[in-house]
């Protein structure tokens, strides 16, 4: 086991959380920052895999002159990086617990900056489970990170920004897109589209790939979304159905596409295992993207010397997201009390920056923000808990059962006690328990359980012998 | 306990409400290791561990429970030559207390359960073990209370009982209730439970601490114990296997205030995956905390609660999920006025144990 000691841990290699390590580093702190990636970069300045030749994707010009700028900043500040690593657990005070290349490793600092960044919310629908349908996360990786075209025929569905984002990327790569069906209506784009004036960045980056797009020619279904997948052999069949403002399927016409890959995602989830297993308070927020932590204008988290930034706390993109990284460093140098007169104007200066540059993440945000009735339509045999196979039925039999919140019915029938560890279903579990019971608030979430990802069994315990088990007393006969 | 105690004295033809400051069965009872095992019980406590045993096998009967219950062989193991001192030892206690418990050696051991390690060097066998799914059990129990009549109540913490002469009257956050009698089953609570009734006795909370893999091929059938105690580990039908055997967390008893110790969790995976090799290949998925009440001699407190007539308290039994539901009965058939069959446990003894110290 190796044991590592510093002033400030930073949890993530995301834009957040690299400004973050940069910026505490700067101010005179020993950061190590933990990521489980590659190389530091996160999902959105993630790096090209080592030995890629670099092509150039419309990601490409903003997206990857930002992410090298911000590696090269990590990279030159002095931080450790501990990449490839998982974080399994944390102890107050604060230890985090790793697994890695080198076996377990633990960090010790009296500070920590968590920077978990987001993952999808999936709605189920018949036929999701299917090999043919990946997330739009996994999407990106591939074609960001090997530059490899998930299919070559593609239907796109889902909210926000990420799904033109994918349909402009596997384009320039080659790929057909074959239909995109925005669950948002064109009239909330509208509405949505002037926040994003605060962000130039944002809006060229936007309207690069709606050109692309365009110019190939893909039909956009907007307010559509996919309510049936079917395997027919050789391709899928995706049937493309209207719904309202409030994601509820209504009368209309349906579009059949045929193609050999689905790219989905309902949206973004900001990832809150590590800052709810630290036992940090958290409150709901439906246009942040979820269940968040209760954070002060610094950065501060409930508990002392916990600190998070980044979609991990309300989801704002990536440029908003390094803002708040360098607020969060900034803002635990001066709790240290090292370079406090530069921390200070660091922080201010961040707070005013953010105040500007949230506008537009906020905007996006509220565009992938989880719809009403999202969970209406899922049918009772449809699977929402694809590692545990359970069903609609299974948890709409749990809540006749008298189970009143998420933890009971995940107890009742095993929904997101998966290798997953309930990220694909959280919500759509969560949706429909609250659908019965009243609020996303009165349901509650799933409790935060270490190790925060699947770890080998091997990996764990090492190699050993019978004496290095460190037993404890015998019970008592 | 409390669950199978208003369940009996609702049967028994008593009016009965059940309180409970979440939902019932959740806090221990609902993340329990659910084992079923006599190596793992203290030999005081066999006779009753084997009648609690019947009651799981049979509780299709009496709890309505179809699934998530197995009923296996035990094996306890030695790994050194110390271990198997202490093996032989305890067993022949725990098997002069009832429990049907031989000493086998190796080559049997891995006859009964071909995935055990070579390095094992004695073994026990029990063949009345077994499991329970203990996350199911609290559905079984509600059907159960509501069809015997019994009023649940949930959400409703106590925040105080008051004695009125001719019974109890519980302040509740849900209201107030009054009874006659008034049973307290709170685990790991019981000890501020007691001081409300003017008991004041010391109740640890011990915080153990469950691990539970990925789904495997099934890879073994038998329920995997050690001489010291510290080890319990079984496959159940949905092919996760569960690691436990007392290794301790940090915190608790509230549910939010405990946390895993991950050089424990690293230490009882390494023993599991000592006995069970096949264990290296698969991954953790989970690991979490239940809280346990633990008296000062480590026994049971089942009786009447002196000089509060009518008041009465259940709970702190080690490896209580096997005795639990027979510990429940005996409690009701006491308050019911019925012989018991085996001698409750007063409270009694650890009051005067307090007034000494």
């Amino acid at each position: 086991m190796t044991f590592h000691e510093a002033d400030l841990i930073v949890v993530g290699g995301g834009p957040a959380g690299m400004a973050a390590a940069a910026q505490g580093a700067e101010l005179g702190l020993s950061v190590i920052l933990i990521d489980d990636g590659e190389q530091p970069g996160g999902q959105v300045y993630r790096a090209e895999a080592t030995g890629m030749y670099s092509k150039s994707g419309v990601h490409t010009a903003a997206n990857k002159t930002a992410g090298m700028r911000l590696r090269e900043a990590l990279f030159k500040c002095g931080t450790r990086v501990l990449s490839k690593r998982t974080l399994w657990s944390i102890e107050p005070g604060y230890t985090a617990h790793l697994i890695g290349p080198n076996g377990p490793e633990t960090v010790s600092a009296p500070r920590v900056v968590i920077a978990s960044g987001a993952y999808e919310r999936q709605i189920p629908f018949p036929g999701w489970t299917n090999p043919e349908v990946i997330g739009l996360a996994a999407a990106t990786i591939l074609l960001k990170s090997q530059h490899t075209l998930p299919g070559k025929r593609i239907a796109i569905a889902g909210a926000g920004p990420l799904i033109y984002a994918v349909a402009a990327e596997a384009i320039s790569l080659g790929g057909e897109i074959v239909a995109i069906a925005d669950l948002s209506s064109r009239l909330t784009w509208a509405s949505e589209v002037p926040k994003l004036f605060t962000s130039p960045r944002l809006l060229s980056q936007g309207a690069a790939w709606m050109a692309k797009i365009k110019a190939s020619g893909t039909p956009i279904y907007f307010s559509h979304r996919i309510s049936e997948a079917q395997y027919t052999g050789k391709n899928i069949t995706a049937l493309l159905s209207p719904v309202n403002s409030e994601g509820e399927l209504v009368d209309g016409q349906r579009k059949s596409v045929n193609v050999d890959t689905i790219c989905i995602g309902s949206g973004l989830v900001p990832a809150t295992e590590l800052v709810m297993l630290a036992g940090a308070e958290m409150r709901y927020a439906a246009s942040e993207g979820g269940w968040v932590p209760v954070r002060d204008t610094e950065m501060r988290l409930s508990l002392p010397g916990l600190y998070a930034a980044g979609d991990g706390t309300g989801i704002l993109g990536a440029i908003p997201s390094e803002i708040e990284g360098r607020l969060a460093a900034a803002t635990a140098a001066k709790d240290a009390g090292i370079s406090e007169g530069a921390a200070h104007s660091i922080a201010r200066a961040m707070r005013r920056k953010l105040a500007w540059k949230k506008m537009a993440g906020r905007a996006a945000a509220r565009l992938m923000a989880i719809k009403p009735k999202m969970a209406k339509d899922i049918p009772g045999d449809c699977i929402v808990c694809r590692c545990e196979d359970v069903h609609r039925y299974d948890i709409e039999a749990a809540i006749d059962n008298g189970a009143k919140d998420v933890n009971q019915v995940k107890a009742w029938t095993r929904c997101g006690m998966g290798p997953c560890q309930g990220r694909m279903c959280r919500e759509s579990a969560a949706e429909i328990i609250a659908s019965r019971v009243g609020s996303r608030e009165a349901v509650g979430v799933w409790t935060s359980r270490a190790p925060l990802k699947p770890i080998n069994v091997s990996e764990l315990i090492g190699d050993y012998s019978y004496q290095d088990i460190p037993m404890p007393k015998s019970a008592p006969l | 306990m409390g669950s199978t105690t208003a369940l009996y004295l609702a049967r028994g033809g008593m009016k009965v409400s059940l309180i409970d400051r979440g939902s019932i069965a959740r806090e221990a009872s609902g993340v329990n290791a659910g084992t079923l095992t006599m190596h793992m019980t203290r030999a005081d406590l066999i006779p009753y561990a084997m009648r609690g045993w019947e009651m799981w096998r049979d509780a299709d009967q009496w709890l309505g429970l179809k699934s998530g219950i197995t009923t296996t062989d035990g094996l306890c193991l030695a790994f050194t030559e110390e271990e198997a001192d202490m093996l032989r030892q305890r067993s022949e206690v725990r098997r002069a207390a009832g429990a049907p418990i031989r000493i086998i050696d190796r080559s049997e051991a891995r006859r009964i359960e071909p995935s055990l390690t070579e390095k094992v060097r004695l073994a026990a066998h029990c063949p009345i073990d077994g499991h329970v799914s203990a996350y199911l059990t609290g559905m079984a129990y509600r059907r159960a209370l509501i069809s015997d009549g019994v009023n649940i109540m949930e959400r409703a913490g106590v925040t105080g009982i008051d004695d009125l002469g001719y019974g109890y009257q519980i302040n509740t956050l849900a209201g107030t209730i009054q009874a006659r009698r008034i049973v307290l089953a709170g685990g790991a609570w019981l000890g501020q439970m007691l001081s409300w009734l003017g008991i004041n006795i010391r109740i640890r909370s011990l915080v153990n601490q469950l691990i539970v893999t990925e789904r495997l091929p099934v890879t073994m059938r038998t329920v995997i114990t050690v001489a010291s105690g510290l080890l319990s580990l079984k496959q159940f039908a949905n092919g996760t296997t569960l690691i436990g055997g007392g290794w301790q967390g940090a915190g608790g008893p509230e549910r939010n205030t405990m946390s895993i110790i991950p050089e424990n969790m690293i230490g009882n995976t390494r023993l599991a995956a000592y006995a069970i090799p096949a264990l290296k290949k698969t991954r953790v998925v989970r690991a979490w905390l239940g809280p346990e009440a633990e008296t000062d001699d480590a026994m049971p407190i089942i009786g009447p609660v002196p000089g509060r007539p009518g008041a009465f308290v259940i709970g702190s039994v080690h490896s209580g999920y096997t005795s639990g539901p027979y510990m429940g009965r005996l409690m009701a058939d006491f308050i019911l006025g019925r012989e018991s069959e085996h001698p409750l446990f007063p409270v009694d003894r650890l009051i005067k144990n307090t007034l000494e110290a």
